[in-house]
């Protein structure tokens, strides 16, 4: 039974920022028409939207909660928690909600020292340099959102296509509501593979003349789409652009054939050389 | 003591802010503060150690509006850095998609965060769902030209939001016969749909002139890049139109030595100001107001903005109707360059090298600057950001001081309502701040860092 079915009216819908670069967001409105004609037959009726309406704060309970960003500050927190409270089901769209995206890159050097490059003088006397009248202070860490609330759904993606939320949305307004890709993004690639291995790796300036319709880490070219969750269509390496693997890691991954896994390590382990060199 | 009314958080803006508007003992109006709490993501600190080529994609990932700003200057700057001059094709196709993100960017302003407060009474339908119900036509056509603008860059970038096929010495793909039939069908269509927002542009002009001319207007200095004959969002000279009327034109790099930086207690954004002038005269400006005070371009629309505020025009709002000249502008400059054709020249094997470079673009909403050094491998060992709404950062206050100013005359801290800070939010909104792009350095003197293994 779906969610719309049981209640009988429109699924209440928010969706909430945190700390992120809103791309999920366009991503979301890039689903267009379709998105308008939800509205419209109000199947889905937006409750909450900072960037989109002007509700400034939500205070009823709600069916769908979109989460977009990764918690870094105690408002995100705070706001996080206090929103999924009121959500029936909580989900976490794009892969800084889901993974912590490039905030969270930076926790490997401390934020202290990622704060230093901004704010290096001491304007301000007291330890920190960071401003903090009337701001909310800054965690150590960015984490994805599952480490403060239960997430019901993934989307990952950076950001997920607008087809992938286009499809999310048809499935839960009709109730269906999970859906997962086991296949890897060389799984949907249409670059051909031969099974050779590259005879050596290169950076990607280092050849101006790929070949576009072979697979790219035959050619030399660090992809890693062979790890990576598929859903996207392998859009990256079809443009000859390697994939960077911002869905994440494949729920297939445990069934990589063995004859391929040597080929990943390789692959790692020269990139990491080259690249500490 | 101070009371403040907090507007939390501004709506309809990208990130997060709030104001906080300040009223003294006796209840009268005192000052605005623009308080922006998005925290820096230190994109600045993850550069460094990356190679080169790496840097753009990642660039990129700075804001989810102005992607293709972020990329293009991105590469621009490493590829300054190492030498190399990208070839005639890439530039075109990079302009391309400079000009995509800009149509699909200024629409989602115009019509969604900006129009709700010209076109809805109501306070509570003063968005797109409300929009949708009075003006179906303006709303409907919208997302079809912000479509346009989406695939154009899927075509071009490989992806809606995020390209990933710009690289050092080129792009890693081109435009075939097919997809450039599919985009000069897209802009003729475009080109019919446009009317529509052109038309509402025009209505609300005439509708709200008083309005949109003096409400928040401040003096300010302008920058942007020299605009030629047509919509030049890169390469061109950087171009400063002073309060007095004068015209200063410099080279790119020249820009960390003109502004002074200055950071306030209670915003994650630095305030930058013209440092000849110094903080209490040297406001600055940049965005689609900037552009459309310097540019020459034959749009009908834009004589009826001539007619209405004189151009260079300082007020405020008018940044709404300089972006609905953008749109048509810039579809114009994307058939020119499609019509022009590109080759198939798009590419280039490059040498990473020891070196430093400035890339500048325009942004949807103004100025962006990358700066990178690298080190023999081209490994980057230092970078900097600058965004368009750091530098509007002090504008986006003042504006909004000058609103309240006017707003609250004679009303004291009891009687304001919901409207009237509205009021103060429809000023910010009219520099279609992007606070998660502002958030980053602005750096004056350059300090010598390496990377350290």
């Amino acid at each position: 039974m779906s969610l719309q079915e049981t209640t009988g009216v429109a699924l209440k819908v928010a969706t909430l920022q945190l700390c992120g670069c809103s791309g999920c967001h366009i991503s979301l409105l890039d689903v267009g028409q379709s998105l308008i004609d939800l509205i419209k037959n109000k199947q889905i009726q937006l409750k909450y939207s900072q960037i989109l309406m002007d509700v400034k704060n939500l205070e009823e309970k709600i069916d769908i909660l979109l989460v977009e960003g990764c918690v870094l500050t105690e408002h995100d927190e705070e706001i996080l928690k206090d929103y999924a409270g009121l959500a029936e089901k909580i989900v976490a769209v794009g892969s800084c909600a889901c993974f912590g995206g490039p905030a969270a890159i930076a926790n490997q050097f401390g934020r202290a020292d990622v704060l230093k490059i901004m704010f290096p003088d001491s304007t301000f006397s007291r330890i920190s340099n960071v401003p903090s009248h009337n701001l909310p202070t800054i965690h150590e860490f960015a984490c994805p959102i599952n480490i403060f609330v239960d997430v019901d759904f993934y989307v990952p993606g950076c950001p997920p296509e607008s087809e992938i939320l286009q499809d999310f949305l048809t499935a839960i307004v009709k109730g269906k509501g999970s859906f997962g890709y086991v296949k890897t993004v060389c799984d949907e690639c249409p670059l051909k593979r031969t099974g050779e291995s590259p005879s050596e790796i290169k950076r990607i300036v280092d050849v101006a003349t790929l070949d576009p319709d072979k697979c790219l880490v035959e050619q030399g070219i660090i992809c890693m789409g062979k790890m990576t969750m598929g859903g996207c269509g392998a859009k990256c390496p079809k443009a000859g652009a390697p994939c960077e693997g911002c869905r994440g890691f494949s729920l297939s991954l445990k069934e990589v054939s063995p004859s391929d896994a040597p080929e990943i390590k390789k692959a790692l382990v020269s990139f990491v050389r080259r690249k500490n060199s | 003591m101070t009371k403040s009314v907090y507007v939390d958080p501004a709506t309809r803006v990208e990130g997060h802010a709030k104001l906080n508007i300040q009223f003294n003992d006796a209840g009268a109006f005192e000052k605005v503060e623009f308080q922006c709490y998005e925290p820096p993501r230190g994109f600045e600190r993850l550069f460094i150690g990356m190679i080169g080529e790496e840097v753009p994609r990642l660039a990129a990932k700075i804001c989810g509006i102005c992607y293709s700003a972020h990329c293009v200057a991105a590469v621009q700057a490493i590829e300054n850095a190492w030498g190399v001059e990208p070839p005639e094709d890439a530039v075109k196709l990079r302009e391309l998609m400079l000009l995509a993100n800009l149509l699909q960017s200024h629409i989602l302003h115009f019509t969604f965060l900006a129009m709700p407060d010209f076109l809805c009474d109501n306070p509570q339908e003063k968005n797109f769902v409300g929009l949708l119900n009075k003006h179906k036509e303006l709303v409907e056509s919208s997302v079809k030209l912000r479509a346009v603008g989406q695939k154009l860059t899927e075509i071009l970038g490989g992806r809606q939001i995020h390209p990933a096929t710009v690289v050092p010495g080129g792009m890693t793909k081109s435009l075939n016969k097919d997809e450039v039939e599919k985009i000069t069908a897209n802009i003729n269509e475009a080109k019919v749909l446009v009317e529509t927002l052109k038309n509402c542009a025009e209505k609300v002009m005439e509708a709200k002139a008083s309005l949109l001319e003096k409400f928040g207007k401040i003096d300010s200095h302008f920058l942007c890049l020299q605009q030629k004959q047509h919509l030049t969002l890169c390469n061109a000279d950087l171009e400063l139109s002073t309060r007095d009327g004068r015209i200063i034109v410099m080279k790119p790099e020249k820009y960390s030595k003109l502004v002074r930086e200055r950071v306030v207690d209670y915003s994650f954004i630095k305030q930058p100001y013209l440092d000849e002038t110094g903080l209490e005269d040297g406001l600055i400006r940049v965005g689609s107001l900037a552009r459309v005070n310097r540019c020459e371009w034959n749009n009908k629309l834009l004589r009826k903005f001539d007619k209405a505020f004189s151009r260079p025009s300082q007020s405020t709002l008018a940044y709404n109707i300089a972006r609905a000249i953008e749109i048509e502008e810039c579809l114009k400059r994307i058939e020119e360059i499609i019509n022009d054709g590109v080759g198939k020249h798009f590419r280039e094997t490059v040498k990473p090298r020891e070196g430093h470079g400035v890339g500048i673009v325009e942004a949807p909403r103004g100025l962006l600057f990358h700066y990178y050094s690298t080190d023999r491998q081209g490994t980057v060992t230092e970078a900097n950001v600058i965004a368009p709404t750091t530098q509007n950062a002090l504008a986006i206050e003042k504006s909004a001081d000058a609103a309240a100013q006017e707003r609250f005359a004679g009303k004291t801290y009891e009687r304001i309502n919901r409207d009237d800070l509205n009021s103060i939010e429809m000023v910010v909104r009219a520099y279609d701040p992007c606070l998660s792009c502002s958030v980053h350095l602005v750096q004056i003197k350059r300090r010598v860092r390496k990377w350290k293994k």
